[in-house]
């Protein structure tokens, strides 16, 4: 077993813990981590439960298009890509994208990614209609 | 937050307004029990009687979008009585005596029919808070989501600053963000009317710094969220990309977000589930997860915390950072970001408060923004000593209340608040994959006072119907003594009961935020 710190990922106070996981990659519980600036050992409900939807049957685990019928199919990455940079491409423009395509980003993206969502709007995209949801 | 989450436990006094502590910000909420524990006052406004206020030496029963008219009324009371910081005023701030001009005719009495808080109650409430040393504000979302949300952040401004309860410990104004990194993802700026670190475009340093490091770019004002939904609308906006987020359950006005996704003609979501979003995709992408992905995240409190990754990526799916990097190579620019650490090493090129933050830095302890070098400890507490502003000292502003937004009518006598509840989360994309957190709170619910509910004949765990101007939902009957009368309660994690289909569109002139904790509505049993 391995005992891996983190930070909790569901709200702003950003508590401490400890995820433990089987040699075969199982999430086996959480730990909260006892010096934790913010949260001393203690965790609440999300905290304690919250990894549970990680392996959720439901999740995404290929890039979908859709079919003519409207239905979505599984698709490569390759193919997903090519098909997303034709879309964002036809749809700009000229030299500024600013109303013809917009962006929004995500309060649970890293700032790493928050960052290069940011770099990606202006400078890829060329637009600078960029938000995210802290405005709800 | 201009201080820290470990000094709501030394504090003298916490004023609690518009925010759920105990069931949204759990661990700080465990901070205001230790502070009371060591003998503070506890002094909450909020519609709703909250868990907070079974401990609370005052309570405000503030009827909801009516905050700016209740902290004005209070900083008339503190000049009244004489119990600001002349000091502090003299030394540190500018405006003070325009500021002073505004609220002289806000007095208890011209509160009290507006905000239903007894003119005496609000007096207390002065004067404990201006006569407490260590007095900290709390806030969230119940003053942030309404018309007048940037003139209710500045009033507390002006009240903290009149009674110089700030930039020392255990003082401040003191948001709670929600979601993991709102504070992050402001602060990395995907805003519109922002670069990161909250450059302005259209400063010329801006254009100058960025443009070394990325060529040529967007520098412009962009549009808000409610904005580029009407571009669709007009049929301007042609694409979107939607990363990480659910707008069908989370914004104002479900019918009108859905028409405009309907609409638009290209549309990309990235997300780790197949969302109520992502169903009007083109195309959508797996992401991984937090547990699967390196990072950071700044909390509330402006600290930057790294988050490891624990498991590989859950299928084929993709931390949203590699995709990024993938499809900005295939848009043709020159770019590759082998690890997290490396984006940070460009923050720290453009980002002056994040400079000296670096992932080799912060392996043990979280460090605080703002942090300029390599060598500085982090910032804990803001305003020491002088403001951030040009000159340092604090304004003062004029923040003139006035009904507006959302009224209730004869047809639509009740007012709506939204909010969450412990167990779940958000839209409950992930929480409700988590059957220990769901079962607790398995439905949407409508709060509803005793009176109410008798006088519309409403039973206990009954359905019944909302409707505003804009839909109708249905859900349960959950009847309480804890909410004003004519105010209803609900949640809005759940997809059958999407309390947005409800919500408007008035938004807040100047930040644009939408008025989601006031709807009109009528409330009647669902036959
Ligand atoms: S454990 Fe609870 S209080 Fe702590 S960060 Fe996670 S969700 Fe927030």
């Amino acid at each position: 077993m391995k005992r891996l710190e983190t930070t909790c990922g569901y709200c702003g106070c950003g508590c401490g813990i400890y995820v433990n996981v089987a040699d075969d990659g199982t999430l086996l519980g959480i730990t909260p981590s006892y010096n934790h600036v913010v949260s001393q050992g203690k965790l609440c409900s999300k905290g304690w439960h919250g990894f549970g939807f990680v392996r959720d049957s439901r999740r995404l685990v290929n890039p979908l298009v859709r079919n003519e019928d409207g239905s979505f199919r599984e698709t490569t990455w390759e193919d997903a890509y090519d098909r997303v940079v034709a879309g964002f491409k036809a749809a700009m423009t000229g030299e500024d994208n600013t109303e013809s395509i917009g962006m929004l980003s995500s309060a649970r993206c890293t700032n790493e990614e928050n960052f290069l969502m940011a770099k990606f709007a202006r400078k890829a995209l060329r637009t600078s209609s960029i938000d995210h949801c802290a405005r709800l | 937050m201009t201080n820290t989450i470990e000094e709501i436990g030394d504090a003298d006094l916490i004023f609690v307004i518009g925010s759920n502590t105990t069931e949204q910000h759990p661990l700080v909420a465990t901070r205001i029990f230790e502070a009371l524990d060591k003998g503070a006052k506890l002094y909450v406004a909020d519609p709703r009687r909250i868990r907070l206020t079974d401990f609370a030496h005052g309570y405000a029963p503030i009827e909801p979008g009516t905050n700016l008219a209740m902290i004005n009324a209070m900083i008339h009371v503190i000049i009244e009585e004489g119990l600001q910081d002349q000091k502090f005023i003299d030394e540190r701030t500018n405006s003070y005596d325009i500021m002073k001009a505004s609220v002289a005719d806000c007095t208890p009495e011209w509160a009290e029919p507006i905000t239903k808080v007894p003119a005496e109650t609000i007096r207390d409430f002065a004067r404990t808070y201006a006569t407490s040393d260590k007095a900290m504000i709390l806030y969230t979302m119940g003053v942030t989501q309404h018309v007048t949300a940037t003139r209710s952040i500045c009033a507390l401004a002006n009240l903290a600053m009149l009674t110089g309860h700030v930039g020392r410990p255990s003082t401040g104004i003191n948001p709670l963000r929600g979601q993991n990194n709102v504070q992050g993802s402001g602060d990395m700026a995907t805003l519109p009317d922002y670069l990161p670190g909250y450059q302005r475009p259209e400063w010329p340093t801006t254009w100058e710094r960025f443009s070394k490091a990325w060529g040529d770019f967007s520098c412009l004002r962009g549009k808000v969220m409610s904005e580029m939904f009407d571009l669709i609308d007009e049929g301007k906006m042609k694409a979107m990309y939607i990363v990480g987020e659910n707008p069908v359950l989370s914004d104002p006005d479900q019918n009108h977000t859905i028409h405009a996704l309907k609409k638009l003609p290209f549309l990309v979501v990235q997300d780790l589930f197949l969302t109520e979003t992502a169903e009007y995709a083109d195309i959508v992408l797996p992401a991984s997860s937090w547990l699967e992905k390196d990072g950071t995240y700044t909390n509330t409190e402006r600290r930057v915390q790294l988050i490891r990754k624990v498991i590989e990526p859950v299928g084929n799916s993709k931390p949203d950072w590699i995709i990024l990097n993938e499809l900005m190579q295939r848009m043709g620019l020159d770019v590759d970001y082998k690890s997290t650490s490396e984006i940070m090493d460009e923050i720290n090129l453009l980002v002056p408060t994040y400079a000296g933050i670096t992932h080799e830095r912060i392996q043990e302890v979280g460090i605080q923004w703002p942090c300029p070098d390599k060598n500085h400890p982090g910032t804990p507490i803001l305003h020491v000593g002088q403001f951030r502003r040009q000159g340092g000292k604090g304004l003062f502003t004029i923040n003139n209340f006035e009904r507006e937004g959302e009224r209730t009518s004869e047809e639509f006598p009740f007012i709506m608040t939204t909010g969450r509840v412990t167990h779940q989360y958000h839209t409950g994309t992930m929480t409700r994959k988590v059957w220990t957190l769901h079962r607790e709170y398995p439905h949407g619910f409508v709060e509803i006072n005793v009176k109410d509910a008798e006088a519309l004949g409403i039973k206990e765990h009954q359905m019944v119907r909302v409707t505003s101007a804009r839909g109708s939902i249905t859900a349960m009957a959950a009847i309480t003594d804890r909410i004003n009368e004519k105010t209803i309660f609900m949640p809005f994690h759940f997809a059958e009961s999407p309390v947005n289909r409800l919500t408007g569109q008035h938004l807040d002139p100047l930040i644009k935020i939408p008025e989601l904790k006031v709807t009109a509505v009528r409330i009647e049993v669902e036959k």
